[in-house]
Protein backbone atom coordinates (compact mmCIF):
# COMPACT_ATOMS: atom_id res chain seq x y z
CA UNK A 1 0.00 0.00 0.00
CA UNK A 2 1.32 3.29 -0.95
CA UNK A 3 2.07 5.68 1.87
CA UNK A 4 -0.93 7.86 3.03
CA UNK A 5 -2.98 6.29 0.72
CA UNK A 6 -5.71 5.94 3.29
CA UNK A 7 -7.71 3.08 4.31
CA UNK A 8 -6.13 -0.20 4.77
CA UNK A 9 -7.32 -2.68 2.12
CA UNK A 10 -9.32 -5.84 3.46
CA UNK A 11 -7.00 -7.90 1.46
CA UNK A 12 -4.15 -6.97 3.36
CA UNK A 13 -5.79 -7.01 6.93
CA UNK A 14 -6.93 -10.36 5.85
CA UNK A 15 -2.97 -11.37 5.25
CA UNK A 16 -2.15 -10.09 8.64
CA UNK A 17 -5.10 -11.35 10.22
CA UNK A 18 -3.19 -14.25 11.83
CA UNK A 19 -0.27 -12.49 13.31
CA UNK A 20 -2.66 -9.79 14.28
CA UNK A 21 -4.92 -11.97 16.26
CA UNK A 22 -1.53 -13.26 18.26
CA UNK A 23 -0.90 -9.83 19.06
CA UNK A 24 -4.60 -8.89 20.23
CA UNK A 25 -4.03 -11.94 22.36
CA UNK A 26 -1.21 -10.74 23.75
CA UNK A 27 -2.69 -7.65 24.62
CA UNK A 28 -5.66 -8.89 26.00
CA UNK A 29 -3.38 -11.37 28.50
CA UNK A 30 -4.88 -14.33 25.99
CA UNK A 31 -8.68 -13.57 27.28
CA UNK A 32 -9.76 -15.15 23.50
CA UNK A 33 -13.45 -13.16 23.42
CA UNK A 34 -11.43 -9.86 24.27
CA UNK A 35 -9.36 -10.58 21.75
CA UNK A 36 -11.99 -11.51 19.17
CA UNK A 37 -13.71 -8.08 20.44
CA UNK A 38 -10.58 -5.82 20.40
CA UNK A 39 -9.42 -6.64 16.82
CA UNK A 40 -13.12 -6.66 15.41
CA UNK A 41 -13.41 -2.65 16.76
CA UNK A 42 -9.66 -2.31 15.30
CA UNK A 43 -11.03 -3.95 11.76
CA UNK A 44 -13.80 -1.66 11.97
CA UNK A 45 -11.32 1.77 12.55
CA UNK A 46 -9.40 0.87 9.81
CA UNK A 47 -11.59 -0.22 7.29
CA UNK A 48 -13.75 2.78 8.58
CA UNK A 49 -10.98 5.11 7.71
CA UNK A 50 -10.67 6.39 11.57
CA UNK A 51 -7.03 4.88 11.60
CA UNK A 52 -4.90 6.01 8.74
CA UNK A 53 -1.63 4.75 7.92
CA UNK A 54 0.45 7.43 7.14
CA UNK A 55 3.50 5.30 5.97
CA UNK A 56 5.84 6.38 8.79
CA UNK A 57 5.96 2.84 9.69
CA UNK A 58 5.81 -0.32 8.00
CA UNK A 59 1.89 -1.51 7.88
CA UNK A 60 2.22 -4.37 10.01
CA UNK A 61 3.89 -1.85 12.63
CA UNK A 62 1.07 0.47 12.33
CA UNK A 63 -1.79 -2.18 12.40
CA UNK A 64 -0.38 -3.60 15.72
CA UNK A 65 -0.28 0.27 17.18
CA UNK A 66 -3.83 0.71 15.88
CA UNK A 67 -4.63 -3.07 17.84
CA UNK A 68 -2.21 -2.24 21.19
CA UNK A 69 -4.49 1.41 20.95
CA UNK A 70 -7.70 -0.13 20.78
CA UNK A 71 -7.21 -2.83 23.32
CA UNK A 72 -6.02 -0.39 25.85
CA UNK A 73 -9.16 2.33 25.26
CA UNK A 74 -11.28 -0.56 25.50
CA UNK A 75 -9.64 -1.92 28.90
CA UNK A 76 -10.19 1.67 30.43
CA UNK A 77 -13.73 2.26 29.01
CA UNK A 78 -14.52 -1.03 30.85
CA UNK A 79 -13.02 0.86 34.01
CA UNK A 80 -14.82 3.86 33.97
CA UNK A 81 -17.68 2.37 33.49
CA UNK A 82 -17.28 0.26 36.58
CA UNK A 83 -16.29 3.12 38.33
CA UNK A 84 -19.20 4.87 37.16
CA UNK A 85 -22.39 1.79 37.47
CA UNK A 86 -20.42 -0.14 39.73
CA UNK A 87 -19.62 -4.13 40.32
CA UNK A 88 -23.38 -5.05 40.20
CA UNK A 89 -24.27 -3.48 36.50
CA UNK A 90 -21.53 -5.25 34.57
CA UNK A 91 -22.36 -8.38 36.46
CA UNK A 92 -25.62 -8.99 34.57
CA UNK A 93 -25.54 -8.87 30.99
CA UNK A 94 -21.49 -9.50 31.01
CA UNK A 95 -21.48 -13.98 30.40
CA UNK A 96 -19.09 -16.04 32.81
CA UNK A 97 -15.51 -16.01 32.27
CA UNK A 98 -13.47 -18.94 31.32
CA UNK A 99 -12.17 -20.66 34.37
CA UNK A 100 -9.63 -22.06 31.97
CA UNK A 101 -8.62 -19.92 29.04
CA UNK A 102 -5.81 -21.93 28.03
CA UNK A 103 -8.10 -24.89 26.87
CA UNK A 104 -9.70 -22.55 24.65
CA UNK A 105 -5.99 -21.52 23.23
CA UNK A 106 -4.47 -25.27 23.27
CA UNK A 107 -3.44 -27.73 25.38
CA UNK A 108 0.88 -27.53 25.24
CA UNK A 109 2.30 -27.80 28.57
CA UNK A 110 5.36 -25.96 27.09
CA UNK A 111 2.55 -22.80 25.63
CA UNK A 112 1.11 -22.70 28.74
CA UNK A 113 3.84 -22.34 31.16
CA UNK A 114 5.32 -19.90 28.34
CA UNK A 115 2.15 -17.42 28.94
CA UNK A 116 2.08 -18.12 32.56
CA UNK A 117 5.19 -16.82 32.95
CA UNK A 118 4.70 -13.87 30.21
CA UNK A 119 1.51 -12.91 32.10
CA UNK A 120 4.00 -12.35 35.17
CA UNK A 121 5.88 -10.08 33.78
CA UNK A 122 5.25 -6.51 33.33
CA UNK A 123 3.20 -5.33 30.31
CA UNK A 124 6.19 -3.56 28.53
CA UNK A 125 7.96 -6.06 28.84
CA UNK A 126 5.55 -8.92 27.71
CA UNK A 127 4.64 -6.70 24.76
CA UNK A 128 7.96 -6.16 23.74
CA UNK A 129 9.15 -10.03 24.27
CA UNK A 130 6.38 -10.76 22.01
CA UNK A 131 6.80 -8.29 19.37
CA UNK A 132 10.36 -9.25 18.83
CA UNK A 133 9.88 -13.30 19.18
CA UNK A 134 6.88 -14.14 17.97
CA UNK A 135 6.04 -11.05 15.60
CA UNK A 136 9.96 -10.93 14.39
CA UNK A 137 9.70 -7.25 14.70
CA UNK A 138 13.21 -5.77 15.17
CA UNK A 139 13.27 -3.82 18.72
CA UNK A 140 13.23 -0.53 17.15
CA UNK A 141 10.17 -1.82 15.48
CA UNK A 142 8.54 -3.02 18.27
CA UNK A 143 9.55 0.66 20.31
CA UNK A 144 7.40 2.23 17.23
CA UNK A 145 3.90 -0.01 17.87
CA UNK A 146 4.17 0.58 21.83
CA UNK A 147 5.31 4.84 21.39
CA UNK A 148 8.58 4.39 23.22
CA UNK A 149 11.87 5.53 22.82
CA UNK A 150 14.38 2.59 21.32
CA UNK A 151 16.47 3.07 24.73
CA UNK A 152 13.66 2.46 26.96
CA UNK A 153 12.54 -0.85 24.48
CA UNK A 154 15.88 -2.13 24.65
CA UNK A 155 16.25 -1.55 28.70
CA UNK A 156 12.81 -3.63 28.91
CA UNK A 157 13.49 -5.96 26.47
CA UNK A 158 16.40 -7.09 28.15
CA UNK A 159 15.17 -7.14 31.83
CA UNK A 160 12.41 -8.96 30.47
CA UNK A 161 14.20 -11.79 28.63
CA UNK A 162 16.06 -11.90 31.60
CA UNK A 163 13.34 -12.52 34.43
CA UNK A 164 11.11 -15.05 31.29
CA UNK A 165 14.43 -17.08 31.44
CA UNK A 166 14.17 -16.95 35.08
CA UNK A 167 10.98 -18.13 35.00
CA UNK A 168 10.90 -20.81 32.96
CA UNK A 169 14.11 -22.76 34.46
CA UNK A 170 12.27 -22.44 37.59
CA UNK A 171 8.81 -23.65 36.06
CA UNK A 172 7.11 -21.45 34.54
CA UNK A 173 5.81 -18.05 35.91
CA UNK A 174 3.48 -19.37 38.93
CA UNK B 1 21.48 -14.84 18.90
CA UNK B 2 22.99 -16.73 21.52
CA UNK B 3 21.82 -20.20 22.78
CA UNK B 4 19.22 -18.74 24.99
CA UNK B 5 17.54 -16.71 22.49
CA UNK B 6 17.08 -19.21 20.34
CA UNK B 7 15.28 -21.67 22.81
CA UNK B 8 12.99 -18.66 23.85
CA UNK B 9 12.29 -18.20 20.11
CA UNK B 10 11.15 -21.45 19.61
CA UNK B 11 9.17 -21.82 22.53
CA UNK B 12 7.43 -18.37 20.85
CA UNK B 13 7.60 -19.92 17.93
CA UNK B 14 5.28 -22.95 19.01
CA UNK B 15 2.62 -20.65 20.65
CA UNK B 16 2.32 -18.99 17.64
CA UNK B 17 1.35 -22.35 15.63
CA UNK B 18 -0.69 -23.27 18.09
CA UNK B 19 -2.56 -19.82 18.49
CA UNK B 20 -2.48 -19.24 14.33
CA UNK B 21 -4.43 -22.71 15.16
CA UNK B 22 -7.05 -21.78 16.20
CA UNK B 23 -7.51 -18.05 15.32
CA UNK B 24 -11.14 -16.93 14.24
CA UNK B 25 -11.49 -16.62 10.68
CA UNK B 26 -10.75 -13.38 8.98
CA UNK B 27 -14.18 -13.54 7.79
CA UNK B 28 -15.79 -13.62 10.90
CA UNK B 29 -14.77 -10.93 12.59
CA UNK B 30 -14.38 -8.75 9.59
CA UNK B 31 -18.56 -9.90 9.01
CA UNK B 32 -18.97 -8.25 12.66
CA UNK B 33 -16.78 -5.47 12.40
CA UNK B 34 -19.51 -4.32 9.58
CA UNK B 35 -22.52 -4.50 12.09
CA UNK B 36 -20.73 -3.71 14.95
CA UNK B 37 -22.00 -0.16 15.16
CA UNK B 38 -25.65 -2.09 14.93
CA UNK B 39 -25.57 -2.72 18.98
CA UNK B 40 -25.23 0.91 19.39
CA UNK B 41 -28.36 1.95 17.34
CA UNK B 42 -30.35 -0.54 18.57
CA UNK B 43 -29.63 0.82 21.76
CA UNK B 44 -30.46 4.59 20.39
CA UNK B 45 -33.59 3.87 18.93
CA UNK B 46 -35.61 2.79 21.60
CA UNK B 47 -34.21 5.95 23.93
CA UNK B 48 -35.04 8.36 20.96
CA UNK B 49 -38.20 7.12 21.28
CA UNK B 50 -38.83 7.40 24.84
CA UNK B 51 -37.39 10.77 24.41
CA UNK B 52 -40.03 11.94 21.85
CA UNK B 53 -42.67 10.33 23.99
CA UNK B 54 -41.76 11.93 27.18
CA UNK B 55 -41.94 15.34 25.05
CA UNK B 56 -44.94 14.94 23.48
CA UNK B 57 -46.78 14.47 26.45
CA UNK B 58 -45.54 17.35 28.32
CA UNK B 59 -46.76 19.37 25.59
CA UNK B 60 -49.93 17.81 25.67
CA UNK B 61 -49.90 18.23 29.40
CA UNK B 62 -48.82 22.28 29.15
CA UNK B 63 -51.52 22.80 26.33
CA UNK B 64 -54.62 21.04 28.34
CA UNK B 65 -54.25 22.29 31.44
CA UNK B 66 -55.78 26.09 31.95
CA UNK B 67 -53.13 28.78 33.16
CA UNK B 68 -54.33 30.14 36.13
CA UNK B 69 -55.81 33.36 36.83
CA UNK B 70 -53.83 36.10 38.18
CA UNK B 71 -54.30 37.21 41.29
CA UNK B 72 -55.83 40.75 42.17
CA UNK B 73 -53.64 42.88 44.26
CA UNK B 74 -56.35 43.64 46.80
CA UNK B 75 -57.33 40.48 47.42
CA UNK B 76 -53.87 39.36 48.00
CA UNK B 77 -53.82 37.89 51.56
CA UNK B 78 -50.20 39.40 52.01
CA UNK B 79 -51.37 42.91 51.09
CA UNK B 80 -54.09 43.12 53.71
CA UNK B 81 -52.37 41.89 56.86
CA UNK B 82 -49.21 43.97 55.99
CA UNK B 83 -51.98 47.09 56.69
CA UNK B 84 -52.77 45.68 59.58
CA UNK B 85 -49.61 44.53 61.06
CA UNK B 86 -48.50 45.96 64.11
CA UNK B 87 -45.12 45.31 65.45
CA UNK B 88 -44.89 43.60 68.43
CA UNK B 89 -42.43 46.58 70.30
CA UNK B 90 -45.09 49.10 69.51
CA UNK B 91 -45.57 49.41 73.12
CA UNK B 92 -42.32 50.32 74.26
CA UNK B 93 -42.97 53.81 72.17
CA UNK B 94 -45.82 54.37 74.73
CA UNK B 95 -43.57 56.91 76.72
CA UNK B 96 -45.22 59.01 79.38
CA UNK B 97 -45.17 62.67 78.27
CA UNK B 98 -45.15 61.30 74.74
CA UNK B 99 -47.92 64.00 73.31
CA UNK B 100 -45.16 66.86 74.38
CA UNK B 101 -43.05 65.63 71.68
CA UNK B 102 -45.73 64.54 68.95
CA UNK B 103 -47.75 68.06 69.52
CA UNK B 104 -46.88 72.04 69.36
CA UNK B 105 -47.04 74.29 72.30
CA UNK B 106 -50.33 76.92 72.30
CA UNK B 107 -50.08 80.36 73.61
CA UNK B 108 -52.63 80.80 76.10
CA UNK B 109 -53.01 77.35 77.07
CA UNK B 110 -51.40 75.80 80.32
CA UNK B 111 -48.54 73.26 80.37
CA UNK B 112 -49.60 70.07 81.65
CA UNK B 113 -50.36 69.61 84.65
CA UNK B 114 -47.07 67.43 85.59
CA UNK B 115 -44.86 69.99 84.47
CA UNK B 116 -46.35 73.06 86.83
CA UNK B 117 -47.15 71.22 90.15
CA UNK B 118 -44.90 72.61 92.42
CA UNK B 119 -42.14 71.07 93.65
CA UNK B 120 -41.97 69.52 97.19
CA UNK B 121 -40.49 71.47 99.84
CA UNK B 122 -37.27 70.45 99.98
CA UNK B 123 -36.12 69.97 104.03
CA UNK B 124 -33.34 71.23 105.14
CA UNK B 125 -30.84 69.48 107.74
CA UNK B 126 -30.69 70.93 111.01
Amino acid sequence: MAPGSGPMSELELERLHPASFGWALGCCRWDREEAEEVLQAAYLKVLEGRARFDGRSSVKTWLFAVIRKTAADRRRRLWLRSLALGRWALAGPRPAPVSDPEALLGQSDECRALRAALRSLSSRQRDLLHLVFYQDLTIDEAARVMGITNGTARRHYERGKERLRRMLRAGGGA
Amino acid sequence: MNDDDRELREGFTRLRAEEERGAPAFSALRGHAGHAAAPRRRLLAPLALAAAAVLAAAMLWRRESPPSPPVPPAAAPSAISLDQWRAPTDFLLQTPGRELLSTVPALGRGLPRAITSPMPERSTPS
